[in-house]
Formats: structure tokens, sequence, C-alpha cells
């Protein structure tokens, strides 16, 4: 299930609400784990035992590796720990990157080796790092294991943030998953979180989405320099407001049920270089790879060469991770030789450049960055390349890319506006200045988001969702 | 300090009411099997059992259910069609928000379907024999008489090409004949066209049927009408980007006076099954009168006339001018076409290609069995553009 669709705004949050608070305390992690097989459940029913087995993994392992409880030359804990690495790469290995590296090996060698042919378990990805992330936490000492099975299946499958993240790890929502207080603040907070996350969703992403599929679509003889540059941002705000849009629903409804998720954007649009883009781009993850990989590789403790060598194979793999598909590789190294040059180079140089430069500079990488990101056929992506910087031999504007780009250039400019801190800073200035006018125009503006929001999905509108399949 | 936490109540309220308000509602109200707004069918509750879960269709209608029956949902989908609006997509679905509150549908110029259907014309024409006359009215659409309602931003393209690439390249034994320019230059033409449907209006397929007698040299009878008007009309590109402020449009029906018209649904297959006044004789279901009564009340008026498209019908008009047997193979813009014909000529045959099918008597079999000396087309531009059931005339 998603959250933006009227089966889940109106059948499962109402019934998930009213069980859970009326609930007693005690009972609210069990109903969480109820409700939250269900939501998983929902369209696929299969893989939940995949899902499942992963949180008993993570279970057993934790206790295993947790060294508090062991002699301290027992090499158990360290076994457990390695068994649960092995489980959940085994895991993503084998039901994400089986069939690509089958189609490498028969495209490279000739042979005919057959697919598997599964669908992809939803959220796999995420899932995987978060136990993952649990046990090793477990190992290094920097939390307890967790003895109740539900406690920890309640954190494994907590519908909020099981599909597409934010990966919330352990240690940040141990003592939440024990003793939360659900508060009228806090309640009120992810009303307003939600709303917003669903109104960037079905508002934003899906509206300039339909202008990415309707160009990506076009044939190549009546491509133009100008719809291959409006494909280019359409794609890049798509995937913004899509993603960010789906973590602030996530935040939002954690915070209405008593827990507290960390941030996973912050304005990613406004980066002055690369660096900071990756710093305000799925905090979450890049943070995972940084604490998870990077760190353990050795960081920057091992001499500038290592470093390097580190930071490429960290770009690499969050490359894969997004994808088994070249071009999803091909867009972390691009990253990762962007962030070395940045590292060892220019952003010193950067820093002295006025602002609009920088700014134009970290955007123009961003966008050729989604490019990359968009196409998985790469006769496709090679092609939009070659349209967008005029050696396609396809001309610069035609009628209707002139006219799309009118047609467009309203939702262009609140997606520009959406994309800045600036709405949220004169909210706050509102509030501060004039609370009682404050606290009229916010209510209305949540209803309206909220009845928009509705409207769209009623209106059998176009309504993918693109991280779905990670 | 206080504000803030009133202010929390408030929205917590807002959102609880969104969210069971919707719930509770959208149980209680009754499921609707037709959507007259959006002009189709919607979902109805899935059947429940373990392999249709299992499978995943039930939760992929169940998704479809809930949004097809939501509360509210004409409303919402009107309110999706304003928030459209206000980031000034004038276009939704193919179809314009043009000035003067009409909708007008965009054209897009399809060289391959048009050289193709103009094939088959020219060879249905030239294998008819001497003495058949083929005449051909092309009706334009509103999109290009009334182009200047059109929004500034558009990509549509210009009619009188299309019109042009087809008369240009029609067998010389077609008298042609298309009314866009007279059409464009009425100070009138804003009554040419409905508002919120595809279809030109009675007045339009009047102007029309002149246009077509003079082509073949022929007069326009005199005639005494009777006028009905069936008010409310929201036509089929209203369901394609529907919202509250759309005006309706009227529908006029105009009967002769003193005449008898008998309608037999010979081919009674098509969009809407026979009128329910038919009587069968010999096994044919036949009525009189060119309406079909129990039209007026739904949403698609507009098949009031004929009672809708069906594969061949027979007229028999007794006051006609003309004691002469004619055959018209059209599109639906010919139905509304069927009065002034019907004061011409006594014997019609109507056929619609989109329906014939491999045991479909042949139109050119047709002329022959009832001696035809006259074979009339009528089809509208965007038809003749997209639709590929012209190969049925060879």
């Amino acid at each position: 299930m998603v959250f933006s669709s009227i089966t889940f705004l109106f059948a499962f949050l109402p019934a998930v609400l009213i069980v859970y608070y009326i609930a007693p305390k005690k009972l609210r992690n069990l109903v969480l784990f109820l409700f939250s097989l269900v939501f998983y459940a929902w369209g696929e029913a299969v893989y939940i035992w995949l899902m499942l087995a992963s949180t008993v993994v993570a279970y057993v392992t934790g206790l295993l590796a947790d060294r508090t409880k062991r002699k301290k030359d027992s090499k158990l804990p360290f076994f457990a720990m390695l068994a649960a690495v092995v489980w959940n790469m085994g895991l993503l290995l084998f039901f994400k990157y089986t069939d690509f590296f089958i189609t490498t090996a028969n495209n490279a060698f000739g042979t005919t080796i057959k697919l598997l042919g599964f669908t992809l378990p939803i959220g796999i990805s995420f899932y995987s790092f978060q136990t993952l992330s649990y046990v090793i936490d477990v190992y290094k000492g920097d939390v307890k294991s967790q003895k109740n099975f539900l406690t920890l299946g309640a954190y494994v499958a907590l519908f909020p943030q099981l599909i597409a993240g934010p990966i919330v790890r352990y240690k940040d929502v141990e003592e939440q998953l024990m003793q939360r207080s659900e508060t009228v603040e806090n309640f009120s907070l992810g009303v307003r979180r939600f709303a917003v996350g669903l109104g960037k969703k079905v508002i934003l992403a899906n509206n300039i989405g339909a202008l990415f599929t309707l160009i990506s679509e076009t044939d190549q003889s009546e491509m133009t320099v100008l719809s291959a540059w409006l494909a280019a941002f359409a794609f890049t705000f798509q995937i913004y407001f899509d993603f960010s849009g789906y973590s602030d629903m996530a935040i939002g409804l954690g915070k209405m049920f008593g827990f507290t998720f960390r941030e996973n954007f912050n304005y990613p649009y406004i980066s002055d270089s690369i660096t900071e883009f990756w710093r305000r781009w799925h905090i979450s993850l890049s943070s995972w790879f940084r604490d998870y990989v990077y760190i353990p590789l050795g960081g920057n403790r091992k001499g500038k060469a290592r470093q390097c060598v580190n930071i490429m194979i960290v770009w690499f793999l969050t490359g894969f991770w997004h994808g088994a598909n070249w071009n999803f590789m091909i867009w972390g190294v691009y990253f990762g030789i962007i962030l070395l040059i940045e590292k060892n180079f220019t952003l010193k140089g950067l820093a002295k450049a006025p602002k609009i430069v920088r700014h134009i500079y970290a955007l123009l990488l961003i966008v050729i960055g989604w490019g990359i990101f968009a196409y998985e056929d790469f006769s496709l992506l090679g092609q939009n390349f070659a349209n967008m910087f005029g050696l396609g031999g396809v001309p610069l504007t035609d009628r209707a890319s002139v006219f799309n780009l009118l047609t467009y250039l309203v939702t262009f400019a609140v997606l520009i506006i959406a994309s800045t801190p600036y709405p949220k800073k004169l909210g706050n200035w509102l509030e501060n200045k004039k609370p009682v006018a404050f606290a009229v125009c916010e209510p209305v503006w949540i209803a309206l988001l909220l009845i928009v929001s509705t409207a769209y999905l009623a209106g059998n509108s176009f309504n993918p969702f693109l991280y779905f399949r990670f | 300090m206080k504000v803030t936490k009133i202010k929390n109540y408030i929205v917590i309220c807002l959102f609880l009411i969104f969210v069971f308000g919707f719930c509770f509602f959208g149980i209680l109200q009754k499921d609707r099997d037709f959507s007259e707004m959006e002009n189709r069918t919607l979902q109805k509750f899935p059947e429940v059992s373990y392999e249709r879960i299992k499978s995943g269709e039930f939760t992929k209608e169940f998704e479809t259910y809930m949004s097809d029956q939501v509360f509210l949902k004409d409303e919402l989908v009107s309110v999706k069609t304003v928030t459209d609006l206000a980031f000034l997509k004038t276009k939704q679905n193919d179809v314009y928000f043009g000035s003067d509150g009409f909708y007008l549908k965009e054209f897009r110029q399809n060289n391959e379907q048009l050289d193709k259907n103009v094939g088959y014309i020219n060879t249905f024409a030239d294998k008819m024999p001497e003495d058949v006359k083929v005449s051909f009215l092309l009706a334009p659409n509103a999109v290009s008489v009334l182009e200047d309602k059109l929004p500034l931003i558009n990509d549509t393209d210009d009619q009188a090409a299309a019109a042009k690439r087809i008369e240009d390249s029609l067998s010389d034994k077609v008298s042609f004949v298309c009314p866009l320019d007279d059409f464009s230059k009425r100070s009138d033409k804003d009554e040419l066209y409905y508002h919120t449907d595809h279809h030109w209006t009675t007045k339009g397929a009047e102007l029309g049927f002149d246009a077509l007698m003079e082509r073949m040299g022929e007069s326009v009878p005199e005639a005494d009408f009777t006028i009905e008007k069936l008010a409310d009309f929201y036509g089929t590109m209203y369901s394609q980007a529907p919202y509250a402020l759309a005006e309706s449009d009227t529908i006029v029906l105009p009967t002769q006076n003193d005449n008898e018209i008998t309608v037999s649904y010979e081919e009674p297959q098509g969009d809407h099954t026979a009128p329910k006044a038919c009587k069968e004789t010999d096994g044919v279901p036949a009525k009189s009168g060119l309406f079909a009564d129990e039209l007026r009340a739904v949403k698609d008026k507009y098949a009031t006339f004929m009672g809708g498209n069906f594969t061949r019908l027979r007229i028999n008009s007794e006051g006609a001018e003309k004691d002469e047997s004619v055959l018209i193979v059209k599109d639906s813009y010919c139905n509304s076409m069927m009065p002034y014909f019907c004061t011409k000529y006594k014997d019609i045959t109507v056929c619609d290609l989109r329906y014939f099918g491999m045991n479909t008597e042949a139109v050119s079999r047709l002329v022959e069995e009832r001696g035809i000396k006259k074979v009339i087309l009528v089809y509208n531009i965007d038809f003749i553009n997209s639709d590929n059931s012209f190969v049925w005339l060879e």
C-alpha cells in the first residue's frame, strides 16, 4: 500500500488510528506490528514471509551479537554479526541483483542462463539496511539487544517507514519503541507534516511527472533540445517532490504514533556544491553508508589515497543500491568522482565564486545526474544527452515544446519556490509576528492541501511512485 | 502560547474529520454503477475469496473501488479540474478550455490515417456504377470554426489544411463540400457547436445539410418544424474535464409537421440498444419518429437523435419531397441532420461502418439491391483523421 491512495487515507488510516488509540499502552506495539503486516501484505502477500524471516534473523543474531552478555574472548558475537551481514546482503543480492548478473553474463559470454524473474520484494532495500544496522550496533555495543520479539518486529515492520524509508536506525527509536508519549503537540505536528508531504507528492510530483512521461514517450523524430531540457528539469523536480513528499508523510505519520524520525531531506536544490547536495539529499541513506561502509573501511584515517578509494567504493555502492542496472552505477560513480574533485581541488576555489555561479554549477551537475538516473536503457540515455547538448540533430524548439514550456510555466514556478526554505520562513515569520492570523491561516492551508490532494487521487490521474522499485 | 495550543486542537480535529468523515460517509452512501459526470462505469465492491486476495486481484480492484466510490467523488473531480486550471493548464485530457465556456477538442493532423481513409473512399466511389452519384459532406469541428476562442497558448493543428488535403486527393467521382470557411465567417457561429460536447448543434447540422444540398445541385425543401428543447446537456468533452462552473447546453429536437417517419433498426448493433418504443415487424425492430424518448433524461442526451449509432437503419419518410432512395454512410454528426434529410428523401438507408463486421452486408451490395442512385458520406474532420473503420467500405 502507498500513503498517496484513497485506500490508505480513508480505510487503513482511520482503522489503525482508532485501534491504536483505543488499545492500552502495552498493546500498542502489537497493534502497530499487525497493521504494518496488513499494510505490507496489501497487494503482494507472499513476500511478507521474507520480511518476517528477516526479522527473526535480526532478533536471533542481535541477541547473540550482544557482547555484554558473553565472555570477553567469545567469538560468538562476531560470527552472529557476520551471519546478519551475510543474510541481509545475500537477500539483497539474490532478489535484487541475480537477474542483472545473469543478463550481464549472458551478454558477455553468450550464455543463455534463464532469469529468475522475481518481482522485487517491496522495501527490501530499506528493511535489510535497517535490520543490519541494528545487529551491527548491538555488536559494537552502541545499543542493547532487544529481547522482546514484538518490539523488534514493530520496529522493522513499522508501516510509516516500511517501504520507502527514511532508513530509521534502531538506536534512534529504541527508547520510543519501549516508551513513547503520544502528545497533542506531536499529533498536530504530524498532521501538518503529513498534509505537506501528501501535497508535495500528489499535487506537485505527479503533475510534473506527467510532463516527464509525456516527453520521454515522444518519438526521437519529434524531439527538440528544449524538450530534452524540460524533461530533465521535470524529472529533477519529480524525484525530489515524490521522494521527499513520501519522507514527509512518513515522518508525519511517525509523529502521530509518537515516534520521531530523523529528517531525510534538507532543501537539496539550494545547494552550492555537490558535497553540500549530498548532505541535504536522502540523508538517512548517505549517513548509513558513511557509518557502516566508509568508516569501517578506514574513512579518512588511512591516508589520502585510501580515502579516495573508500569514497569511490561508497559511491559505487550507493549507485548500485538504487537499482540493478548500469545506469545507477554510473550515476553513483559520477557523483563519487565529482565529490573527489571537489574535496581535493575545487571546493576551496569554488567558495570564492559568486553565489549565483556556485548555485548554477551545482544545479547543472545535479540535473545531469538525474539525466543518468532516469534512463535505464543505454541507447535512450545516450540519445537524451545528445539531444540536451544539441548533438542529436534535433531542432532547438518546435511548437509542441514551446507549448509544454508555457503550459508548465506556473507549475515550474511553484516547484522552484517549494524547493526553497522561503515558504517555511514565511510561515515562521507570520507565526511570530501575527500569531492569531497564522492560527487561522494554517488550518485553512492544511485543509486545502488535504482536499486538493484527495481530488487528484479521486480524479484517477497519473500517480506513480518512483522509490517503490528500490 | 495559548493560541498555539488551540491551533493544535483545530488542526487535529480537522484531520480527524477529514479521515473519518470520508471513511464514514463513504461507507454510508450507496455505491453507484455509473458516473454520469465522467461518463463511465464505476468499480463495484470486489468479490472476496482467498484466491483473489492471494493473486492480488482483490486488492487491486479494492483500490479502484475506493477511489471510484469515494464520498463527494463528483465534487472532488471538479476540484481537480479547477486546480489544474489554477496552474494555467488550459488543456486537460486533450480538451482546451476556450473562452465563452467552450470546450474545444485538440486536433492533431494524422496524414497516414487521412490518406488511408480517403483511399478507401476513392476505391469505393470508383467502383460505383456510372449513374450512382457519390457526395461527401466533411463537417468542420468547433476547434477550427471557433478558433478565436482557443486559449492563446495552444498546440492544435489547422483543420483547413486537413480539409484541403482530403479534397485534393479525392477521386473526381466524389462531389466534396466542407463548409469550414462559411461557418467561420458567420456572425452566429457560436450557435453552431455545443459548449460541452464534440458535436455540432442542430443549427450546425441544418447549415451542413444546406451546404450539402447546394453542392449536390438540389434545393432545400420548405418545411415546418415543431421545436422541442432538452436543457441541462453536459456532453462528452465535459466528461474529460468536468467542473462545477461549466455551463450546460440545450439540444434542439426538430420534428417536421405532417410527416410520418418510420425508422427500422435493420442491423441494431451499435453503441446503444434499439429504442424501447420499437416493435418488431418481420424480426426487425421499428418505431415511428427519429428520437429515442428514454434517452432524453440521461447524460448523453445527444443519443436522443436516432437513439445512438447503429450498423444499419432504414428510414421511411412519407412526407418527403422526393420519392427517392439514398444511402448515407456516416458518423454521429449525421444523426442531428436526419430531420433535414427526411424532408428531402423518402427512403434513406443509414450505415455506420464502426459497427460493421465480417457478416454485415457490404455497402456496395446495398446500393445495387435497393436501386440507390445517390450515396452520401457525412463525416467530421476529427473522425476521418482518426477512425480506422473505413476499410469496411471495400
